[in-house]
């Protein structure tokens, strides 16, 4: 019996925590497993990013999410509700961008948006008209001659027209500027603000730290993070590059909490993941020539994440996977 | 049937349907001509050639031997592989293209994240496929009045006989594009689907004309979708082909029922 924890009740009325959960989610293609088991919770009101590399099992989990694909074992909830034959009418609650959008041919932009309202029984000319002021996009240039950022535009306009609870973007802003981008960000914040969910699927570490205030990060089928961002950003790695003049200066130890990537005529750059305090010590005591500690980022964590040998993190098991704090 | 995406569908297949009626039409009121001028020269030489009368006779149902009216001299018309190539042509197209070819074309990924079931699509697409079946199944008739109206025929010509055809070539026609439906659901790619259903297709039309030669066909005809469909026959005796319709829309049923659970059942790959 798969067990969710995502309604509440207040006087009766479902409070819904998480609008999507799996639980020992896993999908096989032949005789290969591409999910191994993931169980991921997307809270209610917040922008959630979903991080890994090509071939992690991101679009996978989002296609049996939206019901494309089906799922070998385990359990999904939306809305609270359990996935299953009823699923197309949960999809009224979604907007989805796939991450390779394509349209019907012999139509221009705004004919593809009235055709997906009209398909959902929703009106939202308005809306539609509003977005594509925003993204400066052309709807009435036949969908043929759009270049692949201005179908991933009205691929976006179609995803929110509708103004769904849940909106699911697969890679959305590939291709596109980057001041159209940030009106996208903008457009996802407001968003969130109202209330909505939105989970972000992206390679881009920068722009998942940038817009987002969850990750969870996929690599091989398996969940290997799942956190607030401001959680992951308290063990972000610091990048320190040390100038000590000659080689003999270099010490010849470092402490334990130094990962050093870089060493040559003098200079070690290295990753320090302890608190500052401690580190503004040790350095006290060197015969430094200069020093150059940048700001903290998730770049080095994600490294780590990613990297072949496993040094920095271990596959957890595939019934253990951690929840959002 | 969601009607938004129905309304795209009958878009998408107005401009081929339409190709293919003028073609049909056209080709019809050619054959009517030929038949004005030729029938009769033509039918007496055909029936002194032994194996070309009786591979004709089996194949259209009609007998060469006595005078060949021109009622049945115009329902060969309606079994002519230029009218089966643009009816099965263009259904064949319009019904692999809902299926396979969304899914070929990418378009598949937004159709079926819309708050509507496989199944509504499904039936989109067949009122599509329908519509246009009726449409190129009386486009044989349009052509057959136009080119009596044009050319003088021997005698009267049954219109209402030509309608029990038309409904006869209408079960065909929904059996072929449901089983293109079928096709198109259990593949990735349209051309597979084209092929496989063009593969049996023309099988069948094989099978028609060579059944005076090999004996054993004769076993497996029941098996032949021509083998319910035989215009001439219905234009002579004048009969309703009711045994026949009923098997080709159990097959159409049949195929689109098969289409709905594979439909359902499958995973939409990333193209």
């Amino acid at each position: 019996m798969v067990r969710h924890a995502s309604i509440r009740r207040l006087s009766g009325i479902p409070i819904i925590d998480f609008v999507i959960e799996t639980v020992d989610l896993r999908k096989t293609w032949g005789e290969q497993e591409v999910l191994h088991g993931i169980s991921l919770s997307v809270r209610r009101g917040r922008l959630t990013g979903f991080l890994g590399p090509n071939g992690a099992g991101k679009t996978t989990t989002i296609r049996i999410l939206l019901g494309l694909v089906h799922r070998s074992g385990g359990s999904i909830r939306l809305f609270g509700q359990e996935s299953g034959a009823g699923e197309h009418r949960l999809r009224a609650r979604i907007g989805y961008l796939p991450a390779d959008v394509r349209f019907p041919s012999g139509l221009n932009g705004r004919g593809v948006l009235r055709l997906y309202a009209r398909a959902r029984r929703v009106v939202c000319l308005a809306e539609s008209d509003r977005l594509a002021e925003l993204l400066r996009l052309d709807l009435d240039k036949p969908v043929r001659k759009y270049s692949t950022g201005m179908k991933q535009k009205l691929g976006l306009i179609q995803a929110l027209m509708h103004q769904p609870e849940l909106l699911i973007l697969d890679e959305p802003t590939s291709g596109l500027d980057p001041l159209i981008r940030e009106n996208v960000f903008g457009e996802l914040r407001e968003y969130v603000h109202a209330d909505r969910t939105i989970l972000f699927s992206s390679h881009s570490l920068p722009e998942v730290e940038h817009l987002c205030d969850d990750v969870i990060v996929l690599r091989d089928g398996h969940i290997i993070e799942s956190q607030p961002i401001t959680v992951l950003r308290e063990r972000a790695l610091r990048r320190i590059t040390m100038d000590f003049g000659t080689e003999p200066h270099v010490p010849d130890s470092f402490p334990a909490a130094f990962r050093i990537l870089d060493r040559g005529a003098g200079r070690v750059t290295a990753t320090w993941s302890d608190g500052i305090a401690s580190l503004l010590e040790w350095l006290n005591g060197l015969p430094l020539r200069d020093v150059v500690i940048d700001k903290p980022d998730l770049e080095e964590l994600f490294l780590t994440w990613y990297s072949d040998d496993d040094d920095g993190f271990a596959v957890p098991p595939a019934s253990g996977n951690p929840e959002p704090a | 049937m969601n009607r938004a995406i129905t309304g795209r569908f009958l878009r998408e297949a107005l401009w081929p349907a339409l190709a293919a009626c003028v073609g049909i039409v056209f080709f019809v009121v050619l054959f009517v001509w030929a038949m004005q001028e030729m029938g009769p020269e033509l039918m007496s030489f055909l029936s002194s050639v032994g194996f070309l009368k009786k591979m004709l006779e089996l194949a259209y149902g009609i007998s060469l031997s006595g005078e060949v009216s021109s009622n049945v001299l115009y329902s060969i018309a309606w079994l002519h592989p230029v009218v089966l190539a643009l009816s099965w042509g263009v259904l064949i197209a319009i019904a692999t293209r809902q299926t396979a070819g969304e899914i070929e074309r990418g378009t598949a990924e937004l159709l079926l994240t819309l708050p509507v079931s496989r199944l509504s699509v499904l039936l989109s697409g067949a009122v599509t496929w329908m519509a246009v079946a009726a449409v190129v199944s009386a486009s044989p008739l349009a052509g057959v009045f136009i080119g009596s109206r044009l050319f003088e025929p021997f005698d009267t010509i049954q219109f209402g006989r030509f309608a029990q055809v038309m409904v006869n070539f209408f079960a065909l026609n929904l059996a072929v594009a449901a089983l293109a439906t079928l096709a198109g659901t259990c593949v990735m790619r349209r051309g597979v689907a084209v092929s496989l259903v063009a593969a049996l297709l023309i099988g069948c039309v094989a099978m028609n004309f060579l059944e005076s030669f090999l004996t054993f066909v004769e076993h497996v005809r029941f098996l032949n979708l021509l083998n319910y469909y035989r215009p001439s026959a219905v234009v002579r005796d004048g009969v309703w082909p009711v045994g026949h319709m009923a098997i080709l829309g159990f097959v159409s049923a049949a195929s689109l029922g098969a289409a709905s659970i594979v439909l359902a059942r499958r995973d939409i790959p990333v193209n």
